[in-house]
């Protein structure tokens, strides 16, 4: 086997130091992850400063050097932008909050083992693993102004469905539930794991002092499971700014523009208005805002621990 | 004992809560299932649960409609070959960056952090003309190259660095000194393999000690082949570090009422640590913390009965004979004693001391730590 000889030289006969010959075997274990990180990532990420100088339509094949053209159309000119900033704020003031006081109390309920926890389990995290294409296409369906499942339930206890999504605000509120439906479980199982890795003596400690079931959550529970919270939150609001499958079958994007969110506007823009240098210069907004997003997360949860 | 009646009307309504809040959860896959029934009239019309019609022909017109079998099979085939690629790719990276200590780790790590965080769709048309630059639109290659080495492929590689990073270093030392390569220990690297003691027990001769300390040293910058007991080997246990290898050697520290420290074969015993100490560095220096038990030094001397607190050590380990040398085996001595002196002033109430601490029964409970000094205790249950 090749490999054990390559073993037996550098013993008998050292070409390298031992040293340099661990940084070379470093390197080369990494290469294959930091050429795909460099070719599929940091280029791209480049290029898109490029293009987002640029005003450069993929139709005409031919890009102009604008400057900041571009940031100042969609910041300041063009009110589509602030609107689907807009949305997609809303999207995520919506799902997030929702998405994570769900997942907790499902969690909290489905942590400790109980006649069909196994069952319940699964139900919660079967939409996860779903195609988000097939989940949105069901939904639409029962969705239905007119004979959709939801409503005709509605109807049972008297109430009179909207047209759910085909009414702007109904439709934000149609699609950030379902987007948390589908969702939910995998924060679900991101809490069970962080509760069972609860030692269960303190709870019993404080259950034994008189602590109500309240105080032992508020006070121990809560607090233990605070980095969990924080991983749960970054991951859930970045996933809420790049929703587009979803928003694509669902609604796309409508009506009204009324569910328009930036990943859906970037999609829009560069491959079906074309606008390439445009939608490089939303790119990066969005860059710049999801990683905002995440750095205050962090530092207001570093704050609070302190 | 039966639960009160309070407690079992609380998980009945507990459950019904849970059962209510699965029905969203549930009911779009029992539409699924329903519509699959149903022809597009009803689909579209008012909806049941139950089909009206049952169509069962919808199944094999999945298949006539569409190339649905060609596209199963896509699917299938770009996921599996994704996920071997990540698979392969992020073990890799994972291994080297749990395992290996170099320059440029903490930044690559950095990197990849800020990679998880940037969404795809900011990088997406850049990505959609560099795939076309490589002329691979409308082929299978995006599918698998992107997921591979994008987000997914980061996140796998941070997993692949946890698992790397609990898996018990010993397995791959034992590999190493089989031979393999950092690679072949990567691949090789099974429980049975290491648990097998491979090549390490079947031959305790000194050279055979000296030189995989120093392999092993070599293969874990900053930690050592060998410590002496508890790290004491250059003061208050210096006689422990020194008297087997000695003895092994067919020398001794003293004999015949003579130091015995200057004959050559304690001068070859000494030379042979001095330079694992200096030369090769395999055994911790004075001064440096290199704690077996902490998982800092490969092997140690000590006490048998400091196996009593190794199944905690959360890593793989054996017991070996010392390495016997030109004058056959040579163990530690230790030994303890009690002594009451005739002329103290309490005689008397030492001497019941002496006789209680060594009773059968109290021989029997520090059996557990030391070998008894009593025959009867010795052959009991307790001494084993």
């Amino acid at each position: 086997m090749a490999s054990r000889d390559n073993a037996a030289r550098p013993a008998s006969a050292p070409w390298l130091s031992l040293k340099a010959r661990e940084m070379l075997e470093a390197w080369l274990f990494v290469s294959p992850t930091l050429i795909g990180f460099l070719v599929f990532f940091l280029g791209p990420l480049v290029a898109i400063f490029y293009y987002s100088t640029t005003e450069w339509n993929l139709l005409s094949q031919q890009a102009a050097f604008v400057g900041l053209r571009n940031f100042q159309n969609a910041l300041l000119e063009n009110p589509d932008f602030w609107h689907v900033v807009r949305n997609s704020v809303i999207f995520a003031l919506g799902l997030v909050p929702l998405n994570m006081a769900l997942a907790l109390s499902l969690a909290l309920a489905l942590s400790r083992p109980f006649f069909g926890v196994v069952f319940f389990r699964t139900v919660f995290f079967a939409p996860v693993v779903t195609s988000a294409i097939a989940w949105a296409i069901v939904w639409k369906f029962m969705l239905q102004g007119e004979g959709g499942a939801v409503n005709q339930m509605l109807a049972w206890i008297g109430i009179d469905g909207p047209n759910w999504l085909r009414e702007p605000n109904w439709a934000m509120a149609a699609v950030i539930v379902t987007r948390v439906i589908k969702m939910v479980g995998l924060n679900m199982i991101l809490y069970i794991a962080a509760l069972q890795s609860i030692p269960r003596d303190y709870e019993e400690a404080a259950a034994l002092e008189g602590a109500s079931r309240w105080q032992i959550f508020r006070m121990i529970t809560w607090p233990l499971l605070a980095p969990t919270t924080l991983v749960i939150m970054v991951l859930t609001t970045i996933g809420s700014f790049k929703v587009f499958d979803h928003i694509y079958q669902m609604t796309g994007g409508g009506p009204e523009n009324g569910t328009l969110v930036l990943a859906f506007y970037i999609y829009q823009q560069g491959f079906k208005f074309f606008n390439v240098g445009y939608a490089a210069a939303l790119a990066l907004i969005m860059f710049v805002i999801v990683m905002a997003l995440t750095l205050v997360q962090v530092m207001l949860r570093r704050k609070e621990m302190e | 004992m039966t639960p009160p009646r309070t407690e079992i009307l609380y998980r009945i309504c507990w459950t019904m809560a849970l059962l209510l809040l699965a029905v969203p959860f549930v009911f779009p896959f029992l539409w699924m299932i329903s519509g699959g029934f149903k022809s597009t009239t009803e689909i579209f019309g008012a909806p049941t649960l139950i089909p009206r019609v049952w169509r069962f022909e919808n199944f094999a017109e999945v298949f006539t409609y569409q190339p649905f079998a060609r596209q199963y099979f896509n699917s299938l085939y770009i996921a599996a070959t994704a996920t071997v690629l990540t698979l392969f790719i992020a073990s890799l990276a994972g291994y080297a960056l749990a395992r290996i200590r170099f320059a440029g780790a903490g930044l690559l790590m950095l990197f990849l952090v800020m990679a998880l965080m940037v969404p795809e769709e900011v990088t997406i048309i850049p990505n959609f003309f560099l795939i076309r630059a490589m002329g691979l639109i409308d082929t299978h290659w995006p599918l698998i190259l992107l997921p591979v080495f994008g987000p997914q492929g980061v996140v796998a590689t941070f997993l692949m660095r946890q698992f790397f990073l609990a898996l018990p270093r010993e397995l791959e030392e034992a590999g190493k000194m089989d031979g393999l390569s950092r690679f072949g220990g990567l691949v090789e690297d099974r429980p049975a393999h290491g648990a097998a003691g491979a090549r390490r027990g079947c031959d305790h001769h000194l050279s055979a000690f000296v030189e995989p300390a120093k392999k092993v040293t070599e293969a874990n910058p900053g930690k050592w082949g060998f410590e002496f007991k508890d790290g004491e080997g250059y003061a208050s246990r210096m006689t422990h570090a020194l008297l087997p290898p000695v003895r092994a050697y067919g020398g001794d520290l003293w004999a015949n009422g003579q130091c015995g420290l200057d004959k050559p074969e304690a001068v070859a015993a000494i030379k042979q640590l001095h330079d694992m100490v200096f030369k090769d560095k395999s055994i911790v220096p004075p001064g440096e913390q290199g704690d077996y038990f902490s998982g800092n030094s490969a092997m140690t001397v000590n006490q048998i009965s400091r196996a009593s607190k190794m199944p905690e050590a959360g890593f793989k380990w054996g017991i070996a004979p010392l390495p016997s040398g030109p004058a056959g085996e040579a163990p530690v001595i230790g030994q303890a004693a009690l002594t009451v002196f005739a002329s103290g002033k309490n005689k008397e109430l030492a001497a019941q001391l002496v006789a209680d601490m060594t009773s059968k029964d109290n021989v029997a409970v520090m059996a557990q730590f030391f070998p008894p000094a009593r025959k009867s205790v010795l052959e009991s249950d307790a001494a084993t």
